[in-house]
This record gives C-alpha cells, sequence and structure tokens, in this order.
C-alpha cells in the first residue's frame, strides 16, 4: 500500500522474532530493551554494586558458610564459655560456649528467609489489594483503605506479645505475622498508583475493546506499577531483616533452640560491661550491613526506573 | 546596535553517554520594539535558544561557544549573581502552560509582587500596589480582587495573564514568550497575542515569540527566523520570507498545515520522514534527508546563509526555490504537486474540479464518489460492513442525550457541590461512510460526546444508537461485543500505548479480547501494521521507542484491529508536529477509503476539521449550536460563535492576519456548573439581547441541513426549504418508536 512516507524503523531486533511476540506472552514481561536499560543505569550505581555485593557474601556465608565451618550449635558447652576470639573459635564462645562464628551463620539463616518470605507475601499481597483497591474505587476503595487504616494503628509489639502468648513461635508463624503487617504499605503505594493508571487512555482503550476487569488489573495496571513493586519490595526485605531483630531482642519469637541474630544480641547485651564485645558487635555488624545493602539497592532501583520513564 | 545580538551561539547539553547539539552556531539580533518570530518543528532548538538566554538550560546543558550581547552585557559568560540581576528584571519570560507555570499555593498578588520585591528597593505594599497596576495593564477583570486569588481559582486565559504581568512588573527591555498559546483555545489565543502585542508597544520592549504556528507568525512578529536541528534554515522580515521564502524547509512547513479553503480531496503535503538525531556527527544540509530537491552536494557539502535581496534576508540552501510568485497559496500548491508527484504518490486528480461544494445533496454525491473507490479497493477480509449499503444510513444517532457529572468533594463523606453540565439535550446523527466533525473550545463537551458514543461514558438522559440499537440498553456482555465496533482514537501518543507492552501485544490485544486464536493474530497484526505504515520490525519493539506520530499510528492500528464501522478520534493530531500532522490525517483519509470507516473527529482545530470533515458540529457549554455540512458551515456560518471561532484562527499570511485586529470575541466559556440562562453563548456574544437570557435558542434551518441556534443568526433562516428540499434523506428507514423528534428530513433536532 502507498503509505504516505512509510517511516523506516532503522535497525530494531528485526523481523526474526515475529513468533515469539505474536504467541500472546500471558507475562506482560518487562522486555528486553527496558529491562537492558534498567540494568544498565543499575550497574553504574556503585552503591548499589556494593550492596548486591555484601547480599551475595551475607548469604553465602550463612548458607554455605555452615558447610566449611562445622561448629556444634545444639549442645551446650559450658567448659569454654565466654571466650574470647582465638584460633579454636574465631570470634570467641557465648555463655552457653557456643561458637559465635558458626552461630552467626545459623542465626543469619533465619533472617534471610524471614525477610525474603515476607517481602514476598507483603508484596504479593499488597499489590492485588492495592490494585483491587484502586480500580473499582468509591466504595470498596473507601472499606478497603478504611481496613488498613485500622491495621496501621495496631501497636506492632502488642500484637506479637499477644501472638506468642496463644501460639507457639516457629519461624513460619513469625513469617505469617509479619507478613499481615507488612503489606500494608505495598497496599498503598500500588492504590495509588492505580488511581493514576486506570485514567489513562491505554486502560480506557481495553474497556472500547470489550476487555473485563480482570484483563486490566492484570495486564496493564499491575506490570506498570512494577517498578513500584520492587523498589517497596526490596526495601520491605530490609524492614522484615530489622523487625525480626527487633522482636528477637525483645524476648518475643523462636526458642533458643533456634539463634537468630537478634537473640544473640539479646543474649550477649547482658555480658557487655565484662567486656565480652564478640558477643554483641558482629552481629550487630551483620545485621546493619544486611539492611543498608538492602536500601542501597533499593534506592539504585528507584533511579533506575525513573531514569527509564525519563527517556521515553 | 540592536537590544540583543547573538553570536555564533552553540548550546549542548550532555546526557548519560552522548551529548545533544540543541543549538548549533545560530546568529541574530533583536531590536527593541521588534517581535522576532522563531519557528520550526519540535526539537528543532527554538525553545534552548531562548532558554540560553535565559541561561536557564536543563541538567547538563551547557553553552559551548558564542556571545550573547545583551545591552552591553555578554550573557553567555556571565556569572550567576549577573544573572540573577538580568531575570526577570531586564528580560522576561512567558512558558507555554499556564496551568504549572504559577505556584498553586501563592496568591496571584504575591507572585507578581516577587519580581518587584526582588529587583526594586520597595515596600511590600508599593509592589503590591504594581502589582494591581500589572493585572490592571493585563486586562485582568476586577484585578484588586484577583491579587488575594490563588491560581486554581483562573481560568487559562487568565493564568496567562497573570504570568505576563508577572513577567513585565519590572519592565524588563525584552521579552521571551515560549509557545505563550499553544496550550490556550484559539479565541483565547487570539486575546493573548494581540494583548502582547499591545504592551510591546506600551513598553517599547523587543520580543522573541517561539511558536510552531505559522498563523501566530504571520500576524505577530516583525521579523522570523526559521530554525532546522539546531540551526538557522532562513530568516527574513514577515513579510518577505511569506511572499519570497527560498527555503525548501519553510516552504513545507507552510504547506503541511491545512488551510481553510484546502481543497479537501487533495492529499496534504507532509514532509516525509523526521527531523535527524542531534546527537551524532551531521554531514552537508540537515534538511536534505527530507527535501524533495536534495541532490549530492546537499549531501556532502553544508550550506552557509546566503543574503537574498536586501533588507537582511538570509537563507542556507543550495537549491533555493525560485520564488517569484507572490500568492502564498500559489507557492503552496506548486509545492503540493511538485512533491507529490516526486515521491509518485497519487492524488485523488480529477476530484479537484467538484470544488466547493454548497449543497448537501453535492456533499453526499461526493461521498457516494469516495465509497465507490472505497470498494474498488477494499481488501479488508472479514466482511467490511460498511460500502455499499444504503447511501445514507445513520450509523450513530444521539437522542436527546444529556450527561452531566456529580461534583462532589472527595474523601468518605462526599458532599455535593453541584453539576457539571457537560452536555445537554443533543441530538445528531453521523452516517455511514461520512467524516463527522465535532468542534469546540475545550470544557464545551465535545471529549465527553466521543466518550459517550464509545460507551465510556453512560449518558444521564437520552439515548445512544449505534446501527440503531441503543447501546445502553444493552445487557453488559452484549454491550461487550456491541462495543467492538466503535473504537476510539485518543490524543495523547504517549499514554495511549501501555509502555509495559510490545507493540505486537498492542495490536494484538483487542483480537485477545475477542477471543482469536494465538496463531491467527499475528498475520492480521502484520498487516495492520502494514496498512498504518510501520514496518514489521516494530512488533517486537516497545512505544518509547516510537515518534509521537508513529505512536498515533500505532494507535490507529490498535483500533482498526477489531474491523470497526466506526472510529472516533479525539484530538487525532493536536499532540503532534505540523508536519507530522498531515502524514496522520492523510493516513486517516486514506484508510477511510480501504475500510470504508466512519470518523467521528473532535478537535479544537477548526482547519484540520475543515480538511476532514463532510458534517461539522459546533458546540458551545455542552450546546449544539451549529451543524450542518462542513463547507456551508465555514462559508456562510449562522451562529456568531462559529464566526468567532472562524474568525479567530491565525492565517499564515502577513497580509490578512495583521489586517484583522478586532478580536473576534472576548472572555472565555463560563463554567458549566453554572451555565447562563436562555442560550449559553450570551455572555460573549455581541448580538446578545434581552431575549437571549430568558429564551434558550432552538436549532433553525438555514438550507439543506445546515441548522443553527440562534435567535439573531448571521444568516436568514430558511424554515420552508428543509421540508420542501427534493430527494430529501430518508430517515423513517427504521421506526423511531414514534417520536416526534425526527421530522422527515431533520438531521437533528435539539428540544428545549
Amino acid at each position: 500500500m502507498t503509505g504516505p512516507a512509510a517511516l523506516p524503523l532503522s535497525g530494531g531486533p528485526g523481523t526474526g522474532s515475529v513468533g515469539t511476540t505474536s504467541t500472546d506472552a500471558d507475562q506482560p514481561g518487562v522486555g528486553n530493551s527496558a529491562v537492558r536499560l534498567i540494568l544498565r543505569t543499575f550497574v553504574e550505581n556503585k552503591l548499589a554494586i556494593i550492596g548486591a555485593a555484601v547480599i551475595v557474601l551475607i548469604t553465602a556465608f550463612c548458607f554455605i558458610g555452615p558447610q566449611v565451618y562445622h561448629t556444634d550449635q545444639v549442645d551446650p558447652n559450658l567448659l569454654s564459655t565466654n571466650l574470647g576470639p582465638r584460633g579454636s573459635y574465631l570470634l570467641g564462645t557465648d555463655n552457653n560456649g557456643f561458637d559465635i562464628l558458626g552461630r552467626l551463620m545459623i542465626g543469619g539463616q533465619s533472617s534471610i528467609e524471614v525477610g525474603f518470605a515476607v517481602a514476598a507475601i507483603a508484596t504479593v499481597v499488597g499489590i492485588l489489594y492495592g490494585a483491587i483497591s484502586g480500580f473499582f474505587g468509591k466504595a470498596v476503595d473507601v472499606v478497603l483503605m478504611r481496613v488498613v487504616d485500622v491495621a496501621f494503628s495496631i501497636p506492632l509489639v502488642f500484637l506479637f506479645i499477644f501472638a506468642s502468648r496463644i501460639f507457639q513461635p516457629t519461624l513460619g508463624l513469625l513469617i505469617v505475622l509479619l507478613g499481615l503487617v507488612s503489606w500494608l504499605v505495598p497496599a498503598r503505594l500500588v492504590r495509588g498508583e492505580t488511581l493514576a493508571l486506570k485514567v489513562r487512555e491505554y486502560v480506557q482503550a481495553v474497556r472500547t475493546m470489550g476487555g473485563g476487569s480482570a484483563r486490566i488489573i492484570f495486564r496493564h495496571l499491575i506490570p506498570n506499577t512494577m517498578g513500584t513493586i520492587v523498589v517497596t519490595a526490596t526495601f520491605q526485605v530490609a524492614n522484615a531483616v530489622l523487625i525480626l531483630a527487633t522482636l528477637q531482642y525483645l524476648g518475643f519469637g523462636l526458642p533458643p533452640s533456634e539463634p537468630t541474630w537478634g537473640s544473640m544480641i539479646a543474649n550477649g547485651i547482658t555480658y557487655l560491661q565484662d567486656g565480652y564485645w564478640w558477643e554483641v558487635y558482629p552481629a550487630l555488624v551483620l545485621i546493619v550491613l544486611t539492611v543498608v545493602a538492602f536500601n542501597f539497592i533499593g534506592d539504585a532501583l528507584q533511579d533506575s526506573f525513573q531514569v527509564r520513564l525519563r527517556q521515553r | 546596535m540592536s537590544l540583543l545580538e547573538v553570536t555564533d551561539l552553540k548550546t549542548r547539553i550532555r546526557l548519560r553517554s552522548k551529548t545533544v547539539r540543541a543549538v548549533d552556531g545560530i546568529s541574530f539580533g533583536v531590536s527593541s520594539g521588534e517581535t522576532l518570530g522563531l519557528v520550526g518543528e519540535s526539537g528543532c532548538g527554538k525553545t534552548m535558544t531562548g532558554m540560553s538566554i535565559m541561561r536557564l538550560l536543563p541538567s547538563g546543558g551547557e553553552i559551548a561557544g558564542g556571545r550573547i550581547d545583551f545591552d552591553g552585557r555578554d550573557l553567555a559568560g556571565a556569572d550567576l549573581k549577573t544573572m540573577q540581576s538580568v531575570r526577570g528584571d531586564q528580560i522576561g519570560m512567558v512558558f507555554q502552560d499556564p496551568m504549572t507555570s504559577l505556584n498553586p499555593t501563592m496568591t496571584i498578588g504575591k507572585q507578581i509582587a516577587s519580581p518587584v520585591r526582588l529587583h526594586r528597593k520597595v515596600s511590600k505594599q508599593e509592589a503590591m500596589d504594581r502589582a494591581g497596576a500589572m493585572l490592571t495593564l493585563v486586562g485582568m477583570p476586577r484585578p484588586d480582587q484577583r491579587l488575594g486569588d490563588y491560581p486554581h481559582q483562573l481560568s487559562g486565559g487568565l493564568r496567562q495573564r497573570a504570568i505576563i504581568a508577572m513577567a513585565l512588573a519590572c519592565q524588563p527591555k525584552l521579552l521571551i514568550a515560549d509557545e505563550p498559546t499553544t496550550a490556550l483555545d484559539v479565541t483565547v489565543q487570539a486575546q493573548i497575542l494581540s494583548l502582547l502585542d499591545d504592551l510591546k508597544g506600551k513598553f517599547g520592549m523587543g520580543m522573541i515569540l517561539i511558536t510552531h504556528d505559522m498563523g501566530v507568525i504571520a500576524g505577530h512578529t516583525d521579523r522570523v527566523m526559521v530554525m532546522y536541528a539546531g540551526r538557522i534554515v532562513e530568516t527574513a522580515r514577515t513579510e518577505a520570507l511569506f511572499s519570497h521564502m527560498r527555503h525548501p524547509y519553510t516552504e513545507a512547513l507552510l504547506a503541511s498545515i491545512p488551510h481553510l479553503d484546502q481543497d479537501k480531496t487533495q492529499r496534504l503535503y507532509s514532509i516525509p520522514g523526521l527531523p535527524p538525531d542531534l546527537t551524532s556527527e551531521l554531514v552537508g544540509c540537515r534538511f536534505a534527508p527530507r527535501c524533495a530537491h536534495a541532490t549530492d552536494i546537499c549531501r556532502e557539502k553544508e550550506p552557509q546563509l546566503v543574503a537574498a535581496g536586501s533588507d537582511g534576508h538570509l537563507f542556507a540552501c543550495h537549491h533555493p526555490i525560485d520564488n517569484s510568485a507572490d500568492a502564498l497559496a500559489n507557492a503552496a500548491q506548486a509545492t503540493r504537486s511538485r512533491s507529490a508527484s516526486a515521491r509518485g504518490v497519487a492524488v485523488a486528480a480529477g476530484r479537484a474540479g467538484t470544488a466547493v461544494l454548497g449543497t448537501a445533496s453535492a456533499v453526499r454525491g461526493r461521498a457516494r464518489d469516495q465509497r465507490r473507490t472505497g470498494d474498488g479497493t477494499a481488501t479488508a477480509p472479514g466482511g467490511n460492513v460498511a460500502g455499499a449499503g444504503v447511501e445514507s444510513e445513520a450509523i450513530l444517532e444521539f437522542v436527546r442525550t444529556t450527561k452531566e457529572f456529580l461534583v462532589t468533594t472527595r474523601g468518605f463523606l462526599q458532599r455535593r457541590l453541584g453539576v457539571n453540565h457537560a452536555v445537554t439535550d443533543v441530538s445528531l446523527t453521523v452516517r455511514r461512510g461520512e467524516t463527522f466533525g465535532l468542534v469546540g473550545e475545550s470544557g464545551c463537551g465535545k471529549t465527553t460526546l466521543g466518550r459517550l458514543a464509545v460507551a465510556l461514558e453512560t449518558p444521564t438522559s437520552g439515548q445512544v444508537l449505534f446501527e440503531s440499537t441503543d447501546i445502553f440498553a444493552l445487557p453488559r456482555d452484549r454491550l461487550r461485543t456491541v462495543r467492538r465496533g466503535l473504537q476510539i482514537m485518543f490524543q495523547d501518543p504517549y499514554s495511549s500505548l501501555d509502555p509495559r507492552m510490545q507493540v505486537g501485544e498492542i495490536i494484538a490485544e483487542p483480537l485477545a479480547v475477542r477471543g482469536d486464536p494465538p496463531g491467527q493474530r499475528a498475520a492480521l497484526v502484520q498487516r495492520l501494521l502494514g496498512e498504518v505504515g510501520l514496518g514489521q520490525g516494530a512488533m517486537s519493539r516497545y512505544p518509547h521507542e516510537f515518534s509521537g506520530g508513529q505512536r498515533q499510528r500505532i494507535g490507529l492500528a490498535r483500533a482498526l484491529a477489531l474491523n470497526p464501522p466506526l472510529i472516533v478520534a479525539d484530538e487525532p493530531v493536536s499532540a503532534l508536529d505540523v508536519s507530522i500532522r498531515s502524514q496522520i490525517l492523510n493516513l486517516m483519509k486514506e484508510l477511510q477509503e480501504t475500510h470504508g470507516l466512519t470518523y467521528v473527529v473532535i478537535s479544537h482545530d477548526l482547519s484540520v476539521v475543515r480538511y476532514i470533515a463532510d458534517h461539522i458540529a459546533v458546540m458551545y457549554l455542552g450546546k449544539l449550536v451549529e451543524i450542518g455540512p462542513a463547507d456551508d458551515v465555514y462559508s456562510r456560518p449562522a451562529h456568531p460563535y462559529t464566526r468567532a471561532l472562524l474568525d479567530a484562527i491565525p492565517v499564515p499570511n502577513p497580509q490578512v492576519e495583521k489586517s484583522k485586529r478586532s478580536i473576534a470575541m472576548q472572555g472565555e466559556m463560563p463554567s458549566a456548573m453554572s451555565p447562563p440562562s436562555g442560550c449559553r453563548f450570551r455572555t460573549r456574544c455581541p448580538r446578545a439581547e434581552e431575549r437571549c437570557a430568558s429564551e434558550v435558542p432552538e436549532l433553525v434551518g438555514f438550507g439543506g441541513e445546515h441548522r443553527a441556534a440562534c435567535h439573531f443568526p448571521l444568516e436568514v433562516p430558511v424554515t420552508i426549504a428543509t421540508g420542501a428540499r427534493p430527494g430529501a434523506r430518508d430517515l423513517g428507514a427504521r421506526d423511531l418508536g414514534g417520536r416526534e423528534w425526527g421530522d422527515e428530513n431533520g438531521r437533528l433536532e435539539t428540544g428545549h
């Protein structure tokens, strides 16, 4: 056809990919070029690389470490309590004679597991809740958001004391409880984005095609909030690690047989006046490192997504 | 020596990995009391030139060379302190968007007073007095009360007046106005531009008027500088530029605007391609890739500015146009035919003889003509609904449609504030195969009407009939199926495509919604891409990789995917550059013929609608004020509002434009929350009398299907002729349920 000045499309991924696009990928995936651009900006951010490296190292330390550095974290050794760092105990021992270095590894496992699991739960629940609230609006929105307001006003510590009185604390229970309070922030953020996105013309175009609400929410609204979602999820991990540590420090949560960084600090703080610094600071440093690393990554992701938007 | 003398200015903007040569060695001057127009496509460096003078470049921007001599100082090398003392005091600036140029948390008075407080040693009270005086000067009604108002309390036009007052509060020697009226309606645009002219005379200041609109240039500048890709391609006195243009780009810019007297059967001239990427090293003439006259020398050697005659007319071209014709129309005509044949595009020849058609039957005759050609070339599978059917069958009808929006406070317990009367009692008929234009100022309800047509809004009362079915009486799942025949093309090419989807998925989405198996979609998507003039490579790319015009093509392809008989195009070209506009308009016309489409084109741009529409309806504040065959309405408007709209369009002809010194219409449209009683236009109407306030005017006939609702029309009503016209359209093919509204050939009837 004699199109008026058919504009030449220079370069591009070529025609070879016709088959792949037309199969209507059901995951509205983030595409190559977009991902590449985001990654490029992310990689250019030095703090982000440091953050990512720290997370990789800590994860390796916690999960691969115990395979290399064998310690007994089950039976107390009352013959070697509160020993300072030395050849046989690289970071000394605690008041039960457990090797601190080995205990940091085991303790970190639960921190990292809880962090990721809570972030996953909070993000999924938050996305769905926020998207539904924002998309349907009106009465639905009013009711759902008031629920969030109420949930926000429940004191966290009280909730956990209450729960630990009723249930036997396990890792699973902690994840569920932390998940229950963490989805509120993503829900609010996603709802806000949805409100702005749902009036976009491409959403209206779906309506004129006869497309339903599910298609709009899952194919258009949620993928377009991905930037916000990824960023909050990252901060959620850091947040969960921090809350877990706080709770453990206060003595709510897992039994002493399951060490965490928080409970190690709580345990060691009693002996700080005796100068047994190795029982407190290593765990503290690890908590701070983890949280800071995730925050670096989150910040960098935020910048990367903004760059992509700017260069649209 | 002139007030401002720019010499070999070079502005660079450093991006992450590349550098944009936004302004690449330009020299010009502005004298006191003179207006210099800067014109060109977006991205050609107009705004960056203005920003360089103010030294307000975006981050990464720097002046890489040249001098900016202003009033005895070189601003290019001046330090921040000097610049701060110059900005707002010596040089004022007016930006494009009045909605974002004012601080919403400060009163108008404070904002106007702030430059005075900054640059003059005066007390708060004196500064406020000055602000009041400035508001009076810019024609703000009740200036003393307005001082305490916040920006949101003012309309767009009044805000722009406030911004001008702020820019001029210190009596600057130079005013830079960057697209000062682009965001405003034509009627308001005329007011603001003449205000700027007035003030320039009063203050004796120099002015740089940046615009993309050749009409604005023609009427309000003394000299013009045409920019392309960061360089000056032609500069001359305004009259000389329009009568003796030498550069093909200048000519092309002018030729791509549809004129009111455009021959509608001709394709619009459009500049092929896009402006070059300014981050790469450019060799030769920058316009050469898009120029019909380009030869080898253009691609190798960059032309320098040379003088054409006296009086400072300069141009940079190896093959300048030998332009002795003084009439602008001839020049444009010549370009059009020359370049059309050069590109081997078959112009719908022979149609030119049809000329301007006054009567409805003649228009219909031509419409039939078009449809016949359409059938001949139609290859669309899947049974195109349009075409051979009944000649004047109604496809879309509004029957006394009213849409009111409840305005409430936000939040939990919503308090009702009032009712926005967006569309009031509109009845009209769109017939199969035609293009129906809806025009009016922003806020007149034309977009709401368009959204009602595609069922994105539900009417408060009345009906919308599509192919004789009341779409709002249908059950939900039926509506979902029926609305596939009603597609929409949006205004904003940036928000109409999902940025997270590949173009292939975007165009295939309507098919997926319909439930086509994935295997079938690919072939259709490929065909659609070809039809809108995009290559297959587009499929796996993302919207952000395309230009605005290309995105509009993608939007059009998506709208076409379901093979709808009707497409509502809401301001389809408003967001595009003039050169791209004509490409899209041509494409729309072409697709109409091949697909037998019916268009409802909504636009504030009367020349666009004039070019594309067979029938038009003019709306004012939710009411239909005039309707009829496009040629008829444009050649003899009956309603004073239509007349005013037509008069306000800037014509790209200095003689015509500068001779119209009276402003067509004062004021702005009142709020739709409390429309005036009687005739809603009466508050701005020069002919209004007492009767207009008490009695709502009915639509009366002015020959053929031409109708207008006015007590004191500009033309003599023809009361009997409508009924007596032979061969009247048979609307009775469908039973209208015994309603009285549809007289035998009534294209529309509006109630009270």
